[in-house]
Order: structure tokens, then C-alpha cells, then sequence
């Protein structure tokens, strides 16, 4: 018995949330605070609607307490004839100047949701030349859907057709409470098309990493925009760098190297680094003397759920380095 | 129980998992459209029918991915060692460098330039041609959708026309996959006929050190724009562009912009939720 405990407490000790998932969580929860709404059936119609949260959340989940930007920005582009879209486009500079596609990585509903079903246990299929490819549909999406739709015909061509979070957070959230049930009547071949298309989000992200994120997202294709420019996410500090490629190993996003427009800055490169060439963005300043300034022959080890620094010798890093190099020769 | 065993196991669990999956999507599909063509559409009584009909499925699929988590518990897996992931080209061109002149000479490797760069030039021109032809449908104002009904119809017929533009932008896509994958097993046996070569060239004492690293063209471009790299260029940027977002908010509170997020974002988005 004492055994079973030990064995469920080491269970919960190796699967305890890491930061990122935590803050995950809290963005998801923060974008969606208007607990009210879920029992009330009613959407938030505070002030704070007057701003747009950084991530894909829809705001007519009952739950949302800030606008959708990507939402405000195709019925921005809808008034253009009246107004110019300036005030959203501010937004979406300044989020992605400041945080760029972290925002993918961290404060992201719709991408915790994916990653979370993804940990569900089945073959999965891994990035090849055809994912990479694919992951420029998202560029497609955005100019066809995003700009050109709601530009020519007052459309919001992602919202309308594609957008899983709509249907999920705003359709689903709103339609399953018996209070707007009058909404059924309404409902026709968009809902369908929609609910389809969400189910195959869902099933796909079990199979693939983050398939929304990877291939259909124009928020995360716009905010890969600013890769080089977002003040905070990961970076390569190129003359530590030996191209040995475990930071594209263990990527799972179609990353050609770290930090470029399909990195979503999730950081889990920076651990795998034998040279510590990778590290975050102006750590220097937001983090407490970071693993960057560490001496390349610095090892980290996880010891008991805590990160234990071991000092090695450039011969050990050597050695290490070689039989993997061999390795993947 | 070893190793192996707890993989095999592992893997029919995961496998059958999978299928499972893919039939609880499938008929969630089927449900929902049949929901759509059947007489009472959608009313809670007709839903709760047909959703009925597959609540077994859904609840075993449940059921199976809750066992998963127990299997993990039981028979925990070692964690994967990351493996390195090195671009097959990136690998040919350190290679070459060991050859003389690049080994561009040798005429395998013109051989397998050629057929690159005629797939690449095929692929481009069919996303050209995709491009050109997908802009046409959408942006052509005299445009007469082909069916019938109110979805096809409505708003100017855009998902007729986005259906009629799917093929082409689907045939772009694959294209370009097609190339990606073809010239990846073409970069595969230039590097088998550069390592013979390295190896032949040993045998006759010709000298395979290797040599000093060739650009690429965008390597090229991004010396050429070095001065981008820098920190004083990049605060620049950043700071423009920071000025550029405040200015654009100041502008966007005052022109009434904010409003109409306000206005989009407290009433119910019809879009969003598939009424169209």
C-alpha cells in the first residue's frame, strides 16, 4: 500500500505542470474570466471589450472579457470604407513587437487546447518537408480569408468558415445553454460546415502537433511576422552554436532554425543544448542570472523536479558531442 | 514483463487508440450532417437522437483514453533522447567541400541540380498560375455561383467561390510537396555519389580536406544585409514600429475604431457561431 502511494506520488511529481503550461492556463483562464456568462448564457459586455487579448479566443465565448484580434481585424478591414482600421492594427504591431509569436507559445487558448490533446497516446505523425510546406498555408488563409474577403465582399472570411475557436468557444459555449436554445432555429449549413471542420481540428491535433497553430492560424502567421523583432522570445547566440541540430530535433513546430516565423518560443530547445547557445530574450533583465551566461562546459541535470547545475569538463562535453554527431551519422 | 513486451504493448494500445479516433470523428461528421438533411434539423430533441446514437462510441473512446493514462502509470515510458535533426542538404554541402571545385563538375551532381531546379520552376509556376487564376474567381464582381442553395448564394456566393478556388490552391500545395519530397531523395543520392567520390578520390591520393564554406544565395543576401543584424539598427526598428503602434492606437481611440471593436465584441458574432 505504502508502495502504491510512493508509486502515484512520483506519477504526480514527473507530470507536475511546468511553467509554461501554468502560464498557459492562467492566460486561458484570464481571457475567459467572465465565469458568469457560462451559467447566464450571456456574452461579457464590459469595458474591457474595448481591448483585444493576444491570442485566437472568440469573443462571443460567454466566457471572454476582451475582443478577438483577429476577429476585430477582419471587420476592421470590413469598415475600412468608413474608417481607416488603424486602431487594430496598432494592436496587433504592438503585441507582436512586444511578444511576437510567444504569444502562440504561452498566452494562446486554442493552442493549450491542442497541446493538451496531444499528450493523448496514439502515433503520431512528425514534421517532414510536407508539414513545412503545408505550414505556408496559413499565409493563403490569411491573404484570401483574412484581407481579400471581408476587403471585396464585407466578409470575415476566417470567422465565417473556418475559425474552430469561434464554433467551439462561441457556437458550442452560447448553444449549451438551455437559455438560447431559440438560436437552434437558426442554426444551418455554416454551423455544420464549422462543426466539421472543428471536429477535424480536434482529431487532427491528437495526431499532429498544434495542426491549427502549424497550418491553418493567420494570427500566428501574422505575429510570425515580428520574429526577428519581439522583445521577448528565444534566441541563438550564433558563435556558441556548433549546428549539431538536437534544437531542430527536438522542435516540434516546422522550425528551420530557432526563433525564425514558425517558432512559437516555447523554450524547450534551450534545455537540450549542449553548447547553452540558446536562451531567452533580454534575460539578462527579467530573469535571475540566466543559464546564458553560464560557462559552455555547464551542464543542467534534472534532480528531483528541481534544475541542479553540475559542472562537467570540456572533455566530457567533447565526448558527448562526438558520439552523438557519430550517432546521427 | 521486459521491455519489448511493454512496448508491443504500448503500440497496439496506441494504434488501436488511433482508429478508434479516427471513427469517433468520423461519425461526430456524419452525426452533425445528418442532424443538417434530416426534417426537424436542428431541435434539442433531434440532436440528443443523434448524438445518442453514437454516446457509446464517444464514452468507450473516453473510456480508452483514460485507460492510456492507467497504462502509462503501470508501464512508464523512458523519456526519448532528443535526436538531432540535420537538413540533408546541409549535410551535401559540407560534403562537397571535401571534392574539388565543389565537386560541380562531376556530372551526378549536374544531374541532380537539373532536376531540382525543374521541379522547382514547375512548382512555382503552378502557384503562380494557382495564384492568378484563385484572384480572379475572388475578386471577379460579375461572378455567378454554381449552386443553388442559400449557403452557395449568399454574400456574393464567396463559398462557391472558395470551393471553386480550393483545387487550385490544394494543386499549388501539392505540387510544392511533391517537390520537396522528390528533391529530397534526389539531395539522398547526390550525397551517396559525393561520399563515393571522396572515397575514390582517397584511394588516388587527391586531397579531400575540406575546404572553405560556399554561400548560398541567401546567405549572400543576409551578408549583404549584415548591418540589419545590429543592435542599434534593431532598437531602431523596434522603437519606429513601437511609435508606429501608439500612433495607430491614438489614432484608431479617436476615429472611433475602438468603438466598433467594442460594438463587434459585446454583441453575439453571428459568423462565429456558423449563422453566417
Amino acid at each position: 500500500m505504502k508502495n502504491f502511494f510512493k508509486k502515484i506520488g512520483l506519477w504526480f511529481k514527473n507530470h507536475a505542470p511546468t511553467k509554461r503550461r501554468i502560464i498557459q492556463l492562467y492566460a486561458a483562464l484570464l481571457s475567459n474570466a467572465n465565469i458568469k456568462g457560462f451559467f447566464n448564457g450571456q456574452i461579457y459586455q464590459g469595458a474591457t471589450k474595448n481591448l483585444c487579448v493576444p491570442g485566437l479566443n472568440c469573443y462571443s465565448c460567454p466566457g471572454a472579457i476582451g475582443a478577438c484580434p483577429l476577429g476585430s481585424l477582419q471587420n476592421a478591414l470590413i469598415e475600412s470604407k468608413t474608417r481607416t482600421p488603424s486602431y487594430i492594427f496598432g494592436i496587433i504591431i504592438l503585441f507582436g513587437l512586444l511578444l511576437g509569436r510567444t504569444i502562440c507559445g504561452f498566452l494562446c487558448p486554442v493552442g493549450l487546447g491542442q497541446e493538451l490533446l496531444y499528450k493523448i497516446k496514439t502515433p503520431k505523425l512528425k514534421k517532414s518537408k510536407a508539414t513545412r510546406v503545408l505550414s505556408y498555408f496559413k499565409y493563403v488563409l490569411l491573404i484570401a480569408l483574412v484581407v481579400i474577403l471581408p476587403l471585396s465582399f464585407a466578409i470575415p472570411g476566417f470567422c465565417e468558415y473556418i475559425c474552430p475557436a469561434g464554433t467551439f468557444e462561441g457556437g458550442l459555449g452560447l448553444l449549451s445553454n438551455v437559455k438560447n436554445q431559440t438560436l437552434l432555429a437558426v442554426l444551418g449549413p455554416l454551423f455544420t460546415w464549422k462543426f466539421a471542420v472543428l471536429v477535424a481540428v480536434i482529431v487532427g491535433s491528437i495526431f499532429i502537433y498544434r495542426v491549427f497553430c502549424r497550418f491553418l492560424c493567420p494570427l500566428g502567421a501574422l505575429y510570425g511576422f515580428f520574429c526577428k523583432l519581439a522583445l521577448i522570445g528565444v534566441k541563438l547566440d550564433k558563435n556558441k552554436c556548433t549546428d549539431c541540430g538536437l534544437c531542430i530535433g527536438v522542435c516540434k513546430m516546422d522550425v528551420k532554425k530557432v526563433g525564425d516565423h514558425e517558432c512559437i518560443h516555447c523554450g524547450e530547445c534551450i534545455s537540450v543544448c549542449p553548447a547553452k547557445a540558446i536562451s531567452w530574450k533580454g534575460s539578462s533583465l527579467f530573469v535571475r542570472k540566466n543559464d546564458a551566461d553560464m560557462p559552455a562546459n555547464t551542464e543542467i541535470k534534472p534532480l528531483n523536479g528541481m534544475l541542479k547545475r553540475k559542472e562537467t569538463t570540456t572533455e566530457e562535453v567533447a565526448q558527448t558531442l562526438n558520439t552523438e554527431v557519430k550517432e546521427n551519422e | 514483463m521486459t521491455e519489448s513486451r511493454k512496448n508491443t504493448v504500448r503500440r497496439i494500445y496506441s494504434v488501436c487508440l488511433a482508429v478508434w479516433t479516427a471513427v469517433v470523428g468520423v461519425a461526430f461528421i456524419v452525426q452533425i450532417y445528418s442532424i443538417y438533411f434530416s426534417a426537424d434539423k436542428y431541435t434539442v430533441q433531434n440532436i440528443s437522437a443523434h448524438f445518442q446514437e453514437i454516446a457509446v462510441l464517444f464514452w468507450l473512446w473516453i473510456a480508452g483514453g483514460i485507460g492510456g493514462g492507467i497504462l502509462g502509470w503501470t508501464f512508464p515510458q523512458n523519456k526519448e533522447k532528443p535526436k538531432a535533426y540535420i537538413e540533408t542538404q546541409a549535410v551535401l554541402e559540407k560534403l562537397k567541400r571535401r571534392l574539388p571545385a565543389n565537386g560541380d563538375d562531376l556530372s551526378f551532381v549536374k544531374k541532380e541540380k537539373n532536376i531540382r531546379l525543374t521541379l522547382r520552376i514547375a512548382s512555382a509556376a503552378a502557384c503562380l498560375i494557382a495564384l492568378v487564376v484563385s484572384l480572379t474567381i475572388l475578386l471577379d464582381k460579375s461572378y455567378a455561383p454554381r449552386f443553388g442553395s442559400a449557403f452557395f448564394t449568399s454574400h456574393y456566393g464567396a463559398a462557391d467561390r472558395l470551393l471553386r478556388v480550393f483545387p487550385w490552391v490544394l494543386g499549388a500545395m501539392l505540387a510544392c510537396i511533391g517537390t520537396g519530397i522528390v528533391s529530397k531523395y534526389s539531395y539522398i543520392r547526390e550525397t551517396d555519389g559525393v561520399k563515393k567520390a571522396i572515397a575514390e578520390n582517397a584511394k588516388a591520393g587527391i586531397k579531400t580536406e575540406s575546404g572553405e564554406k560556399r554561400l548560398t544565395l541567401s546567405e549572400k543576401l543576409a551578408a549583404k544585409c549584415a548591418f540589419m543584424q545590429t543592435k542599434g539598427w534593431k532598437i531602431g526598428v523596434r522603437a519606429a514600429l513601437g511609435v508606429l503602434g501608439v500612433v495607430l492606437v491614438i489614432v484608431g481611440i479617436s476615429n472611433g475604431g475602438m468603438r466598433d471593436v467594442l460594438m463587434k465584441a459585446i454583441n453575439i458574432c453571428t459568423q462565429c457561431i456558423g449563422l453566417g
